[in-house]
């Protein structure tokens, strides 16, 4: 485990050199970044301003839920999607080879070798956002431990939301033409926007297929605003150590089938 | 003309070699307009007073008409023109071809991929309409069914011919995230993606109309559901024309001033 620590942390500096040197690159993706954030919030500005309530969630929390996942979103672009968006070309163009020949796990290296940090101003922006919907009495905080309660449950989010990237990019390795599979990845984080109570509306099938995605934005949410209870936070938890365990068997089991530099 | 009709069947082609892919795409189209437009379908059942100025038929009417016509008309060869042909230099063997770098990614760049994907979402906007009747309406005249496929070829235009300046300006910078990502949340906000744009506060609705984004989706899409009359529709062509040709003349600068950097062996 230490081993890793360390990995990861010469892995963090190379990172920051790249942030470094390419200075101008390093302001576009800020900015890019906050683009899509102003995205997300402003869809949900804009769809619930005519409505008073909705699936039992007020137009506020709504858009807490929004910053929520503008908080999650820089977190998870930071450490995990650049390095799952590489994924189709390790396949395709047989770099998978030299990572399996490594002394590290394999998983570990293709899921952290490429770290973007700029991706972290997202993460500020969710966080001011979250504050301000707090300041205007929109969303009530419950105190430290509500912020120490939302931390923790965004670390088990995710868990759960890279394992299910994950399993879906180790498709690739079967399907390598389907490299696109990776954009699909990205449109379907859109589904944690809302809560399991909106899928419900449309039944169970809906609510099987999008609810490991609404837990993992909505229990953090409400463990901030000390609405949370103990099955929610259970459900969380146990959902996504599952997925993490069955993400980690789906890859070594895929990785029987890779054939290297081929299609 | 054979030979250029032959050049398209073999696009075609590859355009239909891997379906899959084209199946992501669609999927990709779909997905995020289906769960805002389930979003409205809860909205408008939940809050009674937003019923009497939104309905859910014509909300789902809006939504499945926009992916369908996005799949047929919102062009991708920004990220092709800009990775393949400027940075790593293909658009050397363009050039020395008897017809337009332009008339090129219309004919076998994009026009295959409108077909298949477009085939995807006239299937899907068919079985709705098959399995669940009452959820979509269209009623048009002959004029207005006129208007709307002219709607459609203005939007595709727009759309294409802003994809080939975002492509293009590959020729002055290497990083380009910056540029497609404002341009695809403007899209994505003002196009009437996310919804139509009627509904917004009154300033955003007459800022987004001084963008050409509303060309593209937005006008033919609402022209389809039967929201814009037959007396109405000749000004929104207008205001469709008049965006491809600002669109077009930038373009044209842009190509001249661009092709004098191309160094053909990337940048």
């Amino acid at each position: 485990m230490k081993r890793y620590f360390q990995i990861l942390l010469i892995l963090s500096r190379m990172a920051l050199k790249l942030f470094a040197q390419f200075r101008a690159n390093t302001v576009g993706i800020m900015f890019s970044t906050s683009i899509w954030s102003f995205l997300v919030l402003s869809t949900i500005y804009l769809t619930t301003r005519q409505v008073r309530m909705v699936f039992g969630y007020t137009p506020g929390e709504l858009l807490a839920l929004g910053a929520t996942q503008v908080v999650f979103l820089g977190i998870f672009h930071t450490f995990v999607s650049k390095n799952i968006e590489k994924i189709p070309e390790y396949v395709n163009q047989g770099f998978l080879d030299s990572i399996l020949l490594k002394p590290v796990d394999s998983q570990f290296l293709v899921s952290f070798t490429h770290l973007n940090f700029p991706a972290l101003f997202r993460m500020v922006i969710g966080i001011y956002a979250l504050y301000h919907l707090a300041s205007i009495s929109s969303i009530s905080i419950n105190g430290i431990a509500g912020i120490l309660g939302f931390s923790a449950a965004l670390a088990f989010s995710l868990i759960l939301i890279y394992s299910i990237w994950y399993m879906f990019a180790t498709i690739l390795i079967w399907f390598p033409q389907m490299d696109n599979i990776v954009e699909f990845l990205y449109h379907l984080n859109t589904a944690s926007r809302y809560p399991v109570s909106f899928y419900q509306e449309f039944g169970l099938f809906l609510v099987i297929m999008f609810s490991p995605f609404s837990i993992a934005l909505t229990v953090p949410l409400r463990l901030l605003t000390g609405k949370a209870d103990i099955y929610e936070v259970s459900a969380l938890i146990i959902t996504s150590i599952v997925f993490f365990f069955v993400s980690r068997l789906f890859w070594l089991y895929a990785l029987r089938s890779y054939t290297s530099a081929s299609v | 003309m054979k030979k250029i009709f032959r050049l398209f069947l073999i696009a075609m082609h590859r355009g239909s070699y891997i379906r899959s892919r084209s199946l992501v795409w669609f999927l990709l189209t779909i997905f995020v307009p289906g769960i805002i437009c389930m979003y409205w379908i809860v909205a408008i059942r939940q809050n009674p007073e937003l019923g009497k100025t939104l309905s859910t038929s014509f909300m789902v009417t809006y939504y499945l008409t926009a992916v369908t016509l996005a799949a047929l008309i919102v062009s991708h060869v920004k990220d092709h023109i800009a990775r393949l042909d400027i940075q790593q230099g293909e658009l050397s063997q363009y050039l020395l071809r008897p017809f337009s770098y332009y008339f090129h990614n219309i004919l076998f760049e994009e026009i295959p991929y409108r077909v298949i994907q477009g085939g995807y979402g006239i299937l899907v906007i068919s079985l709705i309409a098959f399995f669940f009747p009452n959820l979509i309406r269209y009623s048009m005249s002959p004029m207005l069914f006129l208007f709307t496929i002219t709607s459609m070829i203005l939007g595709f235009f727009v759309c294409f011919t802003l994809e080939m300046i975002l492509g293009l300006i590959a020729l002055w910078f290497y990083d380009l995230r910056l540029f497609h990502s404002a341009y695809e949340v403007l899209f994505i906000l003002l196009g009437g993606w996310n919804m139509p744009i009627f509904l917004f506060p009154k300033q955003i609705y007459t800022a987004a109309l001084f963008t050409p984004f509303p060309a593209v989706i937005y006008v033919p899409t609402l022209m389809f559901s039967g929201k814009i009359t037959e007396i109405e529709a000749p000004g929104w062509l207008l205001y469709q024309a008049f965006w491809f040709l600002i669109i077009f003349v930038v373009y044209k600068i842009i190509w001249h001033f661009g092709l004098k950097r191309f160094t053909a062996a990337g940048i």
